[in-house]
């Protein structure tokens, strides 16, 4: 309830530090070995690659569960803040799809930009790797 | 580039009616964005599902002198619950003293961090003219007393201490304008319990406690003939639109409203009006009272409006009616739905309902993105021809006739049969109050954990680009308010965008509720089966009556949201005889109740269990509509599974499996059923719904929930993915693995049975388990195992006399 006239106390408790502190610890831990590897990170891609949105468990098969590492690392992504978030939008009925941006809030303009895909699919992992290189470019891996 | 604005639907519209018979006429509300003309036609729906895979895009036009072109015109919806108490003279003060107690849940910003702006408690305040006075909100979150003297003579004091979220606090201002003196003060009031989940601990309590003296000029407000309101201040005195009918048919005439700005979150109890300004002790005296029951004489005789909301809720709070009860009686109206039996300053937490307690329960709590009626101005209408077959129609319109997906809308409406009785011997029951309760979700938008639950980016049509921008239209009860409450009442009366042919929808990695239902819709039609078209609404109104002129009864894919009326009539249609086949999963779950007076408009709680959108607050899980415990039909004693066989076990909004026979399937009793089909052949391993008949929600027998002793078990699904996980009404402890927190990888119980068994009078239930299974039937145009195992049991189904 910050305003001109009214700070919000200066703790970090009041900026929610605690809940930053331990999903960082968790990145570091779990994530970043796996993604600072080459090999292992060009196999999570091209996991998310094969399958964007999961897929249909088929009699005599396993079913399509992702790998640990690609499971732990999409929820990630997809627990990113609505503001600024990207997203997928239709253009014209199943032909083509435009990659948008949210506002954040209601009431708010999704900005689409030119990026343009042929699937849902391609767009879907479109936005999977530009979350993913916005993760390694705040942990500094280079990729 | 297309930009959002381009790309973005433009025409839209709802109706008054929901189901209709031949004869009946239904009026439509168009909106078009541009002002453009559009074309209107009305079409028979029969398959709303574009994707490619399928059997593509079904309607038939319907001839009639409704379709042509009409002018376009621009409707905007005025969101947001106040109470308005119309313009009297006695309202236009000079001296004065306004007082209540409230709990702001947006003092400065919502919960997406946006301002909100200054906000009207109590106000006769016309902010065009910039006259009047009101006790506000100002954009700091300190309680403001304006007073307006015209243009550039508006005058603001405030305290200069800012409001806390969700905390009770006496407000007043007062102002003596023959002395030019106001005093204003905030005065937090918290107790252990009243504040919900707000703090109880104030400490240091001068961070918002305050109050102030001022000298003004010695002047009164400049009178308006504009209303008092409650929640909001006055933007124009006329809007256009009235109330009328429905939940306002208490008013003696049809009052005009305002187009309202100044919109206030949060809970107001016992606001007052006096025509002095009162002492400290007087206010106290004055707030002491719900109404005036314990106000001395002489304070009473200054008193203008006392207005108490505890005053008839004692049966239900479904009214708009809103009670003064100082001396004047000048009553006021709810509008766009406050939310009432909500608990107040003084809840004890002694009682858990208003009926059992309403003097703690005085608190109506408003909210700015609420919607109970569009109002917009009607288009055109369409009077239901003599001969029209039941069925789902809809007005499609298009923007200046052009087919794109942004220029077209559909405006759905069910046809059933005449009154003389039933065309068909199979109904169909549409699942209208479950479209309610989805309806303009806009978590596309707005859900960080949709992406979890679905395993996908959402994707956006021309239809949700205009609900966002539109802040939901009103929203539905999968979302929650600017302030964090859950949406627990939703109108019809407004576009409902979700609800719609060719829509995909968010929770699903294609369709989901009406839509979906079409799947079933389409597959009926090419069975070339006769089907009556019914809605819970009728349901709702005429009972078992219904039901038993059918010999078999049909639910759509997902039939979440029910009345108490509903389910007692589908108790009794198969204890009755009836055959009544539940395709779908997570059915007859949550209990939701439609407005006493407008069956337009439906009410639900989500209380402390179920897997769901949001929690209600503490002490406020009965209905406002009929005063009942909502939630759960489970909690009431009424799980799913005592009439469906089957119950919610797990859900994963993302792609779907196949079923396996069981062994009972090749008893005498049942393998009938599977007449054509293989012992070991995989059942719906295809499907236009995650490409499989096993998918989004899934539904178990139990035993120890209901499911009838002789129930038989012929399928159960297998192979869910990882992101199917366990329904929360069902963890206790929640551990890692297994059973409970479980997924479908790890969880026997993660699976979709199909269930059936006997019921008196040759009466039998059939259930899938399943929202997927519609979605196959159309595979390998409509042959395949999934389709044959449907007609085969309403084949049966038909014949009279026992079954096998």
């Amino acid at each position: 309830m910050a305003t001109k006239r009214h700070a919000r106390p200066a703790t970090a408790l009041a900026r929610d530090y605690g809940f930053t502190a331990v999903d960082d610890y968790d990145v570091r831990t779990y994530m970043l070995p796996l993604l600072r590897d080459p090999a292992q990170r060009a196999e999570i891609i091209a996991e998310h690659r094969a399958h964007p949105r999961g897929a249909a468990a088929e009699p005599g098969a396993t079913p399509p569960n992702h790998s640990p590492g690609l499971k732990r690392l999409i929820d990630k992504l997809r627990m990113t803040p609505q503001t600024g978030k990207h997203t997928i939008v239709e253009t014209l009925p199943w032909q083509e799809y435009a990659i948008g941006i949210l506002p954040g809030h209601r009431g708010g303009v999704v900005k689409i930009t030119r990026e343009r895909y042929r699937t849902r699919e391609d767009a879907e992992h479109a936005i999977f790797l530009k979350r993913l290189y916005a993760l390694l470019d705040h942990y500094g891996v280079k990729y | 580039m297309a930009t959002s604005q381009q790309l973005m639907l433009r025409v839209t519209g709802y109706t008054d009616r929901c189901s209709v018979r031949p004869g009946d006429e239904v009026t439509f509300f168009v909106h078009s964005e541009f002002n453009e003309p559009y074309q209107a036609d009305i079409v028979r729906l029969i398959h709303g599902d574009t994707n490619p895979e399928g059997p593509g895009f079904k309607e038939k036009l319907v001839r009639t002198s409704t379709n042509r072109r009409y002018r376009g015109q621009h409707q905007a919806v005025h969101a947001g619950s106040y109470v308005m108490v119309p313009h009297d003279p006695r309202l236009d003060v000079q001296s004065f003293t306004l007082c209540a107690y409230i709990y702001p849940t947006t003092p400065v910003v919502d919960t997406e961090g946006v301002a909100v702006g200054a906000q009207a408690i109590i106000s006769k305040w016309h902010a065009r003219t910039g006259t009047g006075y009101g006790l506000f909100i100002n954009e700091s979150g300190e309680l403001a007393l304006r007073i307006g003297r015209g243009r550039g003579q508006v005058e603001e004091y405030s305290t200069r201490k800012p409001l806390f979220r969700k905390v009770w606090y006496k407000v007043a201002a007062t102002f003596d304008a023959a002395r030019g003196e106001i005093r204003v003060w905030q005065t937090p009031f918290v107790t252990i319990a009243n504040g919900g989940h707000g703090p109880s601990m104030l400490h240091p309590l001068e961070d918002t406690a305050g109050s102030a003296r001022y000298r003004a000029r010695r002047a009164g407000p400049r009178a308006s003939d504009c209303p008092l309101l409650i929640a909001a201040s006055t933007a124009e005195t006329q809007s256009g639109r009235r109330l009328s009918g429905g939940h306002f048919r208490h008013l003696p005439a049809a009052w005009e409203i305002p187009i309202h700005s100044h919109k206030y979150n949060g809970k107001i109890e016992r606001p007052k009006l006096a025509n002095r300004a009162l002492s400290a002790a007087e206010v106290e005296l004055l707030l002491a009272s719900a109404g005036c029951e314990q106000v001395p004489g002489e304070l009473r005789g200054v008193v203008v409006g006392a207005w108490d909301f505890s005053a008839n809720i004692a049966d239900n709070a479904a009214s708009t009616h809103i009670v003064d009860a100082g001396p004047n009686a000048l009553h006021g109206v709810g509008i766009n739905l406050p939310v009432r039996g909500v608990t107040g300053f003084n809840w004890s937490s002694d009682f858990m309902s208003f009926r059992h307690a309403p003097h703690e329960y005085g608190a109506i709590h408003f909210h700015d993105e609420s919607v109970d009626d569009a109002r917009w101005a009607p288009s055109f209408t369409f009077k239901v021809p003599a001969n029209l077959k039941s069925g789902v129609y809809a007005a499609r319109l298009r923007v200046n006739g052009s087919t794109s997906a942004e220029c077209e809308d559909y405006v759905p409406f069910f046809v059933r049969p005449p009154a003389s009785g039933p065309t068909a011997r199979i109904a169909l029951v549409m699942a209208m109050h479950s479209y309610l309760a989805y309806a303009n979700d806009n978590l596309s938008v707005n859900s960080v954990i949709a992406q979890l639950l679905t395993g996908q980016v959402p994707l956006l049509q021309p239809g949700d680009l205009l609900l966002n921008q539109e802040r939901g239209y009103g929203l539905g009860t999968y979302t929650s308010y600017r302030d964090g409450w859950g949406v627990n009442i939703s109108s019809r009366l407004r576009p409902i965008l979700n609800m719609r042919p060719k829509y995909v929808h968010v929770l699903s990695p294609s369709l989901w509720q009406f839509n979906a239902d079409l799947h079933l819709v389409d597959w009926l039609h090419e069975m070339n089966y006769d089907v009556d078209i019914l809605t819970d609404e009728d349901v709702q109104r005429e009972g078992v009556s219904l039901l038993n002129q059918y010999r078999i009864v049909l639910t759509g894919h997902h039939p979440e949201y029910v009345s108490e009326q509903q389910m007692q009539a589908y108790h009794d249609y198969q204890q009755a005889g009836g055959r009544f086949m539940y395709l779908a999963a997570n059915g007859f779950y949550w209990v939701c109740q439609p407005h006493p007076e407008n069956p337009n408009i439906v009410e639900v709680r989500k209380g402390d269990n179920g897997t769901r959108a949001w929690t209600i607050a503490p002490g406020e899980y009965c209905n406002a509509f009929d005063g009942k415990h909502g939630g759960l039909w489970r909690v009431r004693g009424r799980v799913m599974s005592k009439i469906l066989g089957v119950t919610f076990t797990s859900f994963g909004l993302t792609y779907s499996s196949y079923y396996r026979r069981a062994p009972d399937s090749e008893l005498a009793e049942c393998k009938w059923m599977f007449k054509g089909i293989g012992r070991d052949e995989p059942i719906g391993n295809f499907g236009l719904v995650g490409d499989g008949a096993a998918g989004l929600e899934l539904d178990r027998y139990d035993l120890e929930l209901g499911t009838p002793h002789r129930a038989f078990l012929l399928a159960h699904s297998e192979g869910h993915s990882d992101m199917f996980v366990s329904v929360t009404e069902e963890s206790t402890f929640n551990a890692r693995g297994y059973i409970p927190g479980g997924t479908g990888d790890n969880n026997p119980r993660t699976r979709a049975d199909i269930v059936y068994y006997k019921t008196p009078h040759d009466g039998a239930v059939f259930s899938v388990g399943s929202m997927a299974w519609c979605g196959s039937l159309s595979h390998n145009r409509y042959d395949n195992n999934v389709s044959r195992l449907m007609r085969n049991t309403i084949e049966g189904f038909l014949k009279d006399g026992p079954l096998p």
